[in-house]
């Protein structure tokens, strides 16, 4: 109990930023594993959030935005970390292509069935994706330009942006360390991530403006 | 200036540890949303800038120097992200506009969200929690979480240890989320 408390004091500290560094390191460490942790978290920062609301929200100022601002997570799960996690979990799961919507997401993010399998989901993936998002340079040493697609021009100074006019991505081949079976996919924002597990045991990834059929055309091309 | 947290929080961030990000969005979503409900009139849209503007920080994370604080980062980021949404949106006679540069000019390096006034009608309801804490512990937490003031301004206000201010925010912490599970 005294050391539940002790770890909340610290959490308490951490949000205010009065840690040094290597207590931050400590609490970071422990919010990776620690869902009450992670929970606790998600209810100090709502208090601030609410401390920072302003007097003309009145027109908002209903018990519903209390609510929305206070919500407490069934899981740690929330933003973009929701997005991309719950839709891991809606495409390895089989929903057809037109579910992958926020409504989908929204709904199974707050869903039991999902905090379970958000507990078994491979976070390898997760992170893997989460580079492809975030990285300007990515990879396609592997691809053989002859199977670029007819119709799609590579951009000869960034050889990983792919477009055809309609469509508009970027392409990245990598190792496929993850295990990844079969094809995921999922939106972020307007944009589309699929992973496609190649034949010769690499991982293809896209990231753009494409639709999932599309990109599953292109990606079954360049693995024939 | 980022603080030691912040900075080793966008360290790990900038190193590609994806749970170091989810705790940066569960720290910093709420008091998002929060700031952002004045001017986006609506909290779906709040909610959809400020995972946008996750996403965005994600992406943009290594263009992070720490130069200003880590929140003040962000909301500059979402700032962006609403005008684009609300121009896109066509509602720049609505003065949504207007008020979004507005509050990009008070933003400095230095200054934070923070500076906004805090809802009355909302106020009011947390008001009453705080009303029953004991006054060590409210003065501690509203020096703290309203007017922004650092442990060791506040020990210097209230004539007390560090570990005194630590301890009294943590316990007025407790007793709000008491008072909020009670009404729940």
């Amino acid at each position: 109990m005294e050391e539940k408390k002790n770890k909340f004091e610290m959490l308490s500290a951490y949000v205010d930023g009065e840690l040094n560094e290597a207590e931050s390191d400590e609490i970071l460490e422990m919010l990776r594993s620690d869902s009450e942790l992670r929970q606790r978290l998600q209810k100090y920062s709502s208090i601030s959030g609410l401390i920072n609301l302003d007097p003309s929200d009145k027109a908002e100022a209903s018990n519903d935005l209390l609510a929305r601002i206070f919500r407490m997570p069934k899981s740690y799960v929330t933003g973009m970390a929701a997005t991309i996690l719950i839709a891991l979990l809606v495409v390895g799961n089989n929903y057809t292509l037109d579910q992958t919507n926020n409504e989908i997401i929204a709904n199974a993010a707050s869903s039991q069935e999902a905090q379970d399998h958000l507990n078994n989901i491979d976070g390898a993936l997760n992170q893997h994706v989460m580079k492809i998002l975030a990285a300007d340079n990515l990879n396609v040493d592997y691809l053989n330009a002859n199977l670029v697609p007819v119709g799609y021009n590579q951009d000869p100074s960034k050889p990983s942006y792919f477009s055809n006019g309609n469509n508009k991505f970027r392409l990245h081949i990598e190792n496929n360390d993850f295990g990844l079976k079969t094809d995921r996919y999922w939106n972020v924002n307007s944009e589309l991530v699929y992973v496609h597990p190649m034949r010769n045991g690499r991982l293809a990834t896209i990231y753009g403006k494409i639709e999932p059929q599309e990109a599953k055309s292109f990606l079954a091309y360049i693995d024939r | 200036m980022q603080n030691e947290s912040d900075k080793v929080l966008t360290d790990r961030i900038q190193a590609g540890d994806a749970a170091a990000f989810e705790a940066m969005v569960i720290q910093y979503r709420p008091k998002l949303i929060a700031s952002l409900v004045k001017y986006a009139k609506s909290v779906e849209l709040s909610e959809d800038i400020a995972q946008q503007t996750f996403i965005k920080v994600w992406q943009k994370i290594d263009t992070f120097r720490g130069d200003s604080a880590l929140f003040t980062w962000i909301y500059r980021i979402a700032i962006n992200l609403a005008k684009n949404t609300f121009n896109s949106k066509n509602v720049r006679n609505d003065g949504i506009t207007d008020n979004l540069e507005n509050i990009e000019s008070l933003i400095t390096d230095n200054e934070s969200p923070e500076v906004f006034t805090i809802s009355m009608s909302l106020k009011a309801e947390l008001d009453n929690f705080l009303r029953e804490l004991p006054v060590d512990l409210k003065t501690a937490f509203l020096l703290r979480e309203d007017e922004g003031k650092s442990y060791e301004q506040i020990a210097i206000i209230m004539d007390c240890p560090i570990g005194t201010v630590r301890s009294r925010i943590f316990r007025a912490r407790e007793l709000i989320l008491e008072k909020f599970d009670e009404i729940n």
